[in-house]
């Protein structure tokens, strides 16, 4: 008889059986694609009349983890229905001796899965473009392929490794606890040994440079669990083709494992826990080993640097008890389990092996010193913490930096050891070729003094600096701004202005530009050190399609992708870093006199907001100015009132930027005053703020306006929020509201921000 | 022509085949029986491909059967625990083998379920336990295949059933020379059923007959004398159990039935009687012969 590999009839069968589990999944997956923008945007939920003037992105980063959640499920249970029948004899003995080999049924049951893992993947995909369809939130329609392509990887490889479980299990509980351990535990030791091989040496460089098993992120499945677990939560990752195409092929390697083990399972193991004696040993001692291999790992944390003993029996405790859990758990014996006692011996003996192995290396490594001399070359790499590479980071690394001074500084950073805390000291990664031909990666430690040492070193490096003082072709800039109070025009103005201003700036003016209003430093986002120098973009690359407010213009954008990896094509806030330490961000309105003009145009759009607009805006609990001071002047008391007054314009003025937050509310004040009852506590305000506030202007010109900002609850009359406003005031008044809010410092609660 | 060869199945420690062989012949119902354990069932799974053997082979005319496509098309099975797919009906259930059976008949598979009078259209949860059965026994024998095992197949079958099933099993080896194996634990159900029995015990056959052959060959004899005699009077005669009570003496006797009537009659026995035995009491005595426990071997 012809040999085949398909059966139709089992094809059809079990697709017929998924179907419930399929439809349910499928339209979850659709609901999940729509839901994000609908939880967003509420407005678009409740006021279906409503049609915004400001357009949303819809950034598949932004609920990938949302879409990938489900498919887990879909998995395990996709595979357990087709596969139920190893589970119980009558099953059995049904299919095991029906005329299809087992290698049919095995290809037609996967293949009737993965067409409705394929309609689940197209649900996600169908509700994220319906959803942008509804709401008009913009959608970059060129991202679906790979968002296609990442919920695929991930529902195959939870397949994959669902089939292997099923496999070598004869009961529901073993099925889905070998999932579990087939799923995690490899990647949790790998990640394990990668990190402790991360603190093992320098030499040794980075473990995901090493072998790319020690990146847990390239495991889509595993990426959200491990990322939590880690602390490296980043929905990046799940747009990530390099990721997805590993996953994939990681997927076909076990689904081909799972063909084999299923080829070799014996129909006598339905019923029991596991298919073999070997298989049950397994699963025992994958149960022990999670917990027991996180000793070896402490010994070369750096955190960890002496090992808590304490810590360690614990561990090896819970290790113990979850091995003999297991064992309980499925042979129901205790005989049964006295006798395979001796087998957590092997989950030792693993956990020995890797403190022996890490234990070599870092010998190993600490024996193998090195001078500046001996480097040939090395370049930088920028790590953002996101697995999408910028444009910056990969021009970065090709710069192969040569200058004596700078290799000094990197050979003895690299003797420096990663601190305790962290915070005192800065890192940079680099890879390193010697001049005896060997290459690493590894991370470089400077203390503050040796960071701006090395970046002014940097700086005058030729290539760095080509680099680095490249601006983009401004006329090749769009940008967003996302601010409901102007129209789209208003708002076209103000970028258009915004671009020609930069235009002018002086070529050492602009220190960066960012995407989503951060930057990404050598030293990492949020350090105001003055070592911040590193444009976050190229226009070619990212700035170039950096977004606009016109639809078109963003769906027409093609995807960049680098080295495999893909850019985000568009982003929704254009801001750039100044080398003086201020930002320049047009979405946070830090704008002075560098961009008088559209600073001046952007007041002026919003002070006729102020003026004529508030009353349709659609949040009906803001209220004007205007119409704040008239109820400050008349409202007798107020259950809490907050005054935000910023005074950052005025920093050459004050020698620093003060900001003073009022913070009132009528909880803290019977607190204070010992005033059970909190309602008989309200909060009374010093007429005289209404009084200076209401002589004050509207400012339009930003070398001159405080940014002030009030919220309050007033009594009996409902919740008040103010849009921050820029108000000119004259300095008599401006410095009576400093030395009102000094004084009330002192019998109410005031804070007070450098 | 299925052939088992010296095969062996442990589960564990426990052999539930022990250097088993075993011949069964085209066109013929072959029976099994045996107390619960002695390896019914893991002989006919492994007959339908459903285990393999540790150690031996077992051919179906030549062919190996374990995962073989070919072979199995010609193999049906019905297990003692039956299996129909969740909340189905026949009608489904008969898709699922057709789509799996070169051979099935829809022809058959109607004319039969009619004959069960069982609703095809119903759903099989809500059939008793002799109506699956049935069901069970309908659809495999719509596969038109050329070896059909039953597992305990009479369980749950009321008597009017039974004969009918007996019927239909019968016409089928008569239209198609198919094979029948049926196990079952009560030598009272396979008796006029089946022309091959063999006997399993702990895992091997400890004795396989001819039916026709065994109910002929084994007869009771009561016979009393006027004189003194023992059992050695009757040397001359194969016998397996003698038992004297007064004068009258009750042996089980092997051979031509004529030619040991004529032997006794020679001796002027004042009483001489044969007894047909029934299937059950010819096994008990050889295996009595065999040198085994009647108790142990049949329930």
């Amino acid at each position: 008889m012809k040999k085949r590999l398909f059966s139709f009839g089992v094809y059809k069968e079990i697709f017929r059986r998924l179907m419930g589990i399929g439809i349910a999944l499928a339209a979850l997956m659709l609901l999940l694609g729509m839901i994000h923008v609908f939880w967003l945007f509420p407005g678009v939920v409740y006021e279906p009349g409503y049609v915004s003037d400001t357009v949303y992105l819809l950034e598949p980063n932004g609920f990938m983890s949302l879409l990938l959640l489900p498919l887990y499920v879909f998995g395990i249970v996709a595979v357990s229905r087709a596969f139920s029948f190893l589970r119980k004899r009558p099953g059995t003995d049904f299919y095991l001796s029906m005329p299809v080999s087992r290698t049919v049924y095995y290809v037609s049951a996967s293949l009737a899965i993965a067409t409705w893992m394929l309609a689940v993947a197209v649900a996600g995909c169908l509700g994220v473009c319906v959803s942008s369809l509804i709401t008009g939130a913009l959608f970059n329609y060129a991202l679906l392929l790979p968002m296609l392509l990442t919920i695929l990887s991930t529902c195959a490889l939870i397949v994959s490794v669902s089939l292997i479980s099923a496999s070598i299990t004869g009961t529901a509980l073993m099925y889905l606890l070998g999932v579990i351990i087939i799923l995690f535990l490899p990647r949790m030791i790998f990640s394990l040994v990668g990190a402790a091989l991360n603190n093992v040496g320098a030499l040794l460089g980075n473990s995901s440079e090493l072998f790319v098993l020690f990146d847990y992120s390239y495991n889509v499945p595993a990426t959200l669990p491990y990322g939590l677990l880690f602390g490296r939560f980043n929905d990046d990752y799940y747009i990530n083709i390099a990721a997805s195409v590993y996953t994939l092929v990681h997927a076909a390697i076990l689904w081909f494992i799972g063909m084999l083990l299923y080829k070799k399972r014996k129909a006598e193991a339905a019923d029991t826990p596991a298919a073999t004696a070997f298989h049950q040993a397994f699963f025992r001692c994958a149960c022990g080993l999670p917990v027991l291999v996180v000793i070896p790992y402490m010994l070369f944390e750096t955190f960890y640097n002496t090992v808590y003993y304490g810590d360690a029996i614990i561990l090896l405790a819970v290790s113990l008890v979850m091995f003999i859990g297991y064992e309980l758990l499925s042979s129901r014996s205790i005989k049964n389990l006295i006798k395979v006692l001796p087998t957590y011996g092997i989950c030792i003996g693993i956990a020995v092996i890797m403190s022996l192995t890490l234990t070599a290396l870092k010998n190993f490594d600490a024996g193998r010193e090195f001078t500046a001399d001996d480097i040939s070359w090395f370049s930088i790499k920028s790590d953002d913490g996101y697995s999408t590479s910028s444009y910056l980071t990969l021009s970065l690394e090709a710069i192969r930096f040569t200058d004596d001074e700078l290799k000094t500084y990197i050979a003895e950073g690299i003797k420096t050891d990663n601190p305790v805390d962290g915070n005192s000291i800065y890192d940079i990664t680099a890879t390193v070729q010697l001049k005896n031909g060997r290459s690493f990666t590894t991370a470089v430690y400077f203390e503050l003094d040796e960071a701006l040492g090395f970046m002014k070193l940097l700086r005058e490096n030729k290539d760095y600096s080509e680099l680095t003082s490249y601006r983009p072709e401004l006329s090749d800039i769009s940008a967003a701004l996302i601010d409901e109070r102007l129209t789209n025009e208003q708002k076209q103005a103000v970028i258009e202005s915004f671009i020609e201003e930069c235009g002018t700036l002086p070529e050492n003016e602009i220190a960066s530009i960012n995407i989503h209003g951060m930057d990404f430093g050598l030293f990492g986002e949020g350090d105001s050190s003055a070592i911040w120098a590193i444009p976050s973009e190229k226009s070619d690359a990212a700035v170039g399609i950096i977004v606009d407010n016109s639809e078109g213009a963003i769906q027409g954008e093609p995807n960049k992708v680098l080295l495999g990896k893909l850019i985000e094509p568009y982003v929704q806030i254009l801001s750039i870093y100044g080398t003086h330490g201020y930002d320049y961000c047009i979405q946070q309105y830090y704008l002075d006199d560098t961009f008088r003009e559209t600073s001046m145009l952007y007041m002026q759009f919003i002070r006729e907001w102020h003026e004529n607009e508030y009353e349709t805006y659609e949040y009906s609990y803001f209220i004007s100015f205007t119409q704040m001071v008239d109820i400050l002047m008349k409202a007798p008391e107020f259950h809490y009132f907050r005054l935000v007054l910023d005074l950052s314009v005025f920093a050459e003025t004050y020698g620093y930027a003060p900001r003073y937050e009022l913070y009132l509310d009528s909880y803290r004040l019977a607190e204070k005053t010992g005033n059970p009852n909190p309602e008989y506590a309200p909060v009374k305000l010093n007429p005289e703020y209404a009084e200076i506030l209401s002589r004050a202007e509207f400012s339009t010109d930003p070398t001159d306006y405080i940014k002030i900002n009030i919220s309050m609850l007033v009594n009996g009359l409902g919740d008040y929020d103010m849009p921050e406003a820029y108000l000119k005031l004259s300095k008599a008044d401006l410095a009576r509201l400093v030395e009102l809010l000094k004084e009330d410092s002192e019998v109410m609660y005031t804070e007070y921000i450098d | 022509m299925i052939v088992a060869s010296h095969i062996s199945k442990y589960f564990g420690s426990f052999a539930a085949l022990d250097d088993f062989s075993c011949s069964i012949s085209d066109g013929c119902i072959y029976g099994l029986v045996g107390s619960n354990g002695a390896g019914k069932s893991t002989f006919l799974r492994l007959i339908s491909g459903v285990y393999s053997s540790e150690k031996g082979e077992i051919h179906i005319d030549g062919e190996p059967v374990f995962d073989n496509m070919g072979m199995k098309q010609r193999i049906v099975f019905v297990p003692d625990e039956l299996y129909f797919l969740p909340r189905c009906n026949m009608q489904r259930m008969a898709k699922l083998y057709a789509s799996m059976y070169e051979n099935f008949s829809y022809e058959k598979f109607y004319r039969l379920a009619t004959t069960f009078d069982l609703d095809i259209k119903k759903k099989i949860n809500t059939f008793s336990k002799g109506m699956k059965r049935q069901a069970a026994t309908v659809l495999a024998l719509s596969c038109n295949a050329d070896y059909i095992m039953f597992d305990e197949t009479f369980d749950g079958l009321d008597p009017v059933m039974r004969n009918l099933l007996k019927r239909i099993l019968y016409a089928d080896i008569c239209e198609r020379n198919s094979t029948i194996i049926i196990s079952s634990h009560s030598l009272r159900e396979l008796e006029d059923t089946c022309d091959q029995l063999a006997m399993l015990h702990s895992g091997r056959i400890i004795f396989e007959s001819d039916v026709m052959n065994l109910k002929t060959s084994l007869f009771k004899i009561q016979v009393a004398f006027s004189k003194d005699y023992d059992k050695d009077t009757f040397k001359a005669i194969d016998m397996l159990h003698y038992q004297k009570s007064g004068s009258v003496a009750t042996m089980i006797v092997r051979g031509n039935r004529d030619e040991v009537a004529a032997l006794i009659k020679a001796m002027n026995p004042l009483l001489f009687e044969i007894i047909p035995l029934s299937l059950e009491e010819v096994f008990i005595y050889e295996m009595d012969a065999l040198g085994y426990e009647c108790n142990e071997v049949l329930l």
